[in-house]
């Protein structure tokens, strides 16, 4: 509760931040009214990526173990909804998702999360390309088809499932970044010995905020699949799906939670324009995203802050912290 | 009564075998130091203590109660702070995030507001700068920071590592107040230091740690005057 007023209410930024988010909500809940049918199929894609972005940087970006893995939870969920989607309602199916995730994330971070820096990394890569051969070898061996039909809903229902999961993740983050399990793990990623040092029990901390961060990630992988309407191993375990939220995090600014949001936007808009207008979507993709990285190390984001500050106190100043 | 007793315990690293047997007490209200040259274990007795890392043998008892088998966390949370060589700072985080962080076991967590306060008074720097990073610190104030965060904890007993170490003399002399300070409030304060004049001014006990034993112990004004001490670690 204490928690809720500090991010919510105690200052006028915090205000600010509560009103904007409910605005945004509310508004976004009336968008079928009044949009054709496109919009909010656009509009659920781009909260998916956005989703997918903000939960990755509030593990990785916080503790600086780069994980590979989000494929592999987004892609569960993908299944969760072909085998169970029929005898459940949509958000049920979700937040079993959600669940499932949750879990397997544990699991691999139990594995894992012993081992520091590259390895991890080398290891959650492994794991999704794993589960797409797991997938493939199951699927030829004991269904005898490649992929699987699943059952779709209507667009607007999906977009508002996702609105919700979106919504949940951001506030939960949010929520998180300034309670003491959030702020140990920025400790961990400015140096795990000393978070030892302070107490922190350090494995447990990053298991737990790897499984979290998996959650969201199985929620809209469910959520998304069901307007597509078909499924198999390498459309759910696509390992550009693990890349997308770190070039979305480092495109938009990892210093703060809005940072990948803007990243995932303006990231979706491009992608999904380039692909209608050009065939040199990739070629385009990858010049932009290089000149990203050298000019702007701290993305997007981190230039509008940085000319907000410079327009305040007349010099481009640190930029410390969240929001 | 020691507060903080250390028995027999030997530490390994693969075949190399960093301390020997080695057996000390820290008596409660008391400044103990340990004092030796780089390598001699003194760091790696700390880690034992704190349960960074395990002994292949031997007992650590806290008020009473063996610890050594604790995970690191456990240990902090009874009440033991440890200022690691360096301070070892969280350098992307402001002064009063390194501070918060340091009431980080769960009992004190809901009051570090109250304590925070408590060390703005004891570090005047601190609380001039509460919102400047911890990596555009100097030397000085890094260690000023690091001392605070461990005391944030509410330790009854601090194990401070090289307190002294790449500090101007005026700043070491700063530190060392503060040490002494400590002890009025009845803090018990456990010294790792290569700084063996001025850590013997102020230790009420003192060990000498050599090549992973213990060597010599003593009154700390008496170790002053040792002859062995005089030679081998005051040149004079």
């Amino acid at each position: 509760m204490e928690l809720v007023k500090k991010v919510f209410w105690e200052t006028k930024a915090a205000k600010i931040q509560a009103l904007a988010i409910l605005a945004a909500f509310v508004f976004m809940m009336f968008i079928p009214s009044f949009s054709g049918a496109y919009p909010p199929l656009f509009l659920a894609w781009v909260m998916t990526y956005c989703t997918l972005s903000i939960s990755w940087t509030f593990f990785s970006g916080k503790t600086g173990y780069i994980s590979l893995a989000t494929a592999a939870f987004y892609g569960l969920g993908m299944y969760l909804q072909a085998v169970i989607g029929r005898e459940f309602p949509l958000g049920v199916t979700i937040l079993l998702a959600a669940l499932l995730a949750f879990g397997v994330g544990f699991g691999i971070g139990l594995i894992t999360l012993r081992l520091r820096g590259i390895y991890f990394t080398i290891f959650t890569f492994g794991l999704a390309l794993f589960l797409n051969r797991f997938f493939h070898w199951y699927e030829g061996v004991f269904t005898r088809t490649k992929g699987r039909f699943v059952k779709t809903f209507d667009n607007d229902m999906v977009f508002y499932a996702v609105l919700i999961v979106f919504i949940v993740t951001l506030v939960a983050i949010l929520l998180m970044n300034k309670s003491r399990f959030g702020l140990s793990l920025t400790c961990i990623g400015q140096n795990e010995d000393s978070a030892q040092h302070i107490g922190v029990n350090t494995t447990l901390t990053k298991v737990l905020a790897f499984a979290i961060s998996a959650a969201p990630a199985g929620a809209v992988g469910a959520a998304m699949i069901s307007t597509v309407g078909y499924v198999d191993p390498d459309l759910a375990f696509r390992m550009l799906a693990s890349f997308f939220p770190v070039l979305m995090a480092i495109f938009g600014g990892m210093f703060s939670t809005y940072g990948p949001i803007v990243g995932a936007v303006i990231f979706y808009v491009l992608q999904d324009y380039l692909l209608r207008t050009t065939n040199l979507y990739m070629v385009i993709f990858g010049t932009v995203m290089v000149v990203v990285v050298l000019v702007l190390p701290k993305g997007i984001f981190g230039l509008i802050d940085s000319m907000i500050a410079k327009k305040q106190r007349g010099y481009s100043g640190e930029v410390i912290g969240d929001v | 009564m020691a507060i903080l007793e250390v028995k027999g315990i030997n530490v390994s690293y693969g075949n190399l075998q960093a301390l020997w047997d080695v057996s000390l007490n820290v008596e409660e209200g008391k400044v103990v130091a340990l004092l030796g040259a780089n390598g001699a274990g003194k760091t790696t007795l700390l880690n034992a203590i704190t349960g960074m890392i395990k002994s292949t043998s031997g007992e650590v008892t806290f008020k009473g109660e063996r610890i050594d088998s604790l995970p690191a966390d456990k240990i902090i949370e009874k009440g033991i702070s440890y200022l690691p060589e360096g301070g070892r700072l969280f350098p992307e985080m402001t002064i009063t995030e390194n501070l918060e962080m340091g009431a980080y076991p769960s009992k004190l967590w809901g009051k570090r507001k109250p304590d925070l306060e408590r060390m703005y008074e004891l570090f005047p720097i601190l609380g001039q700068r509460k919102n400047q990073l911890a990596r555009t610190m100097s030397g000085g104030e890094r260690q000023m920071l690091a001392m605070g965060r461990a005391l944030m904890s509410n330790p009854v007993l601090c194990l401070f590592d090289e307190l002294s170490y790449g500090l101007s003399p005026v700043m070491a002399q700063a530190v060392f107040k503060i040490v002494k300070q400590l002890r009025e409030e009845g803090i018990t304060v456990f010294l790792v230091e290569q700084n063996v004049h001025m850590t013997l001014e102020v230790a009420d006990y003192a060990y000498v740690i050599e090549n992973g034993r213990i060597v010599k112990e003593g009154e700390g004004h008496s170790l002053l005057e040792d002859d062995y001490i005089k030679q081998a670690y005051l040149g004079i």
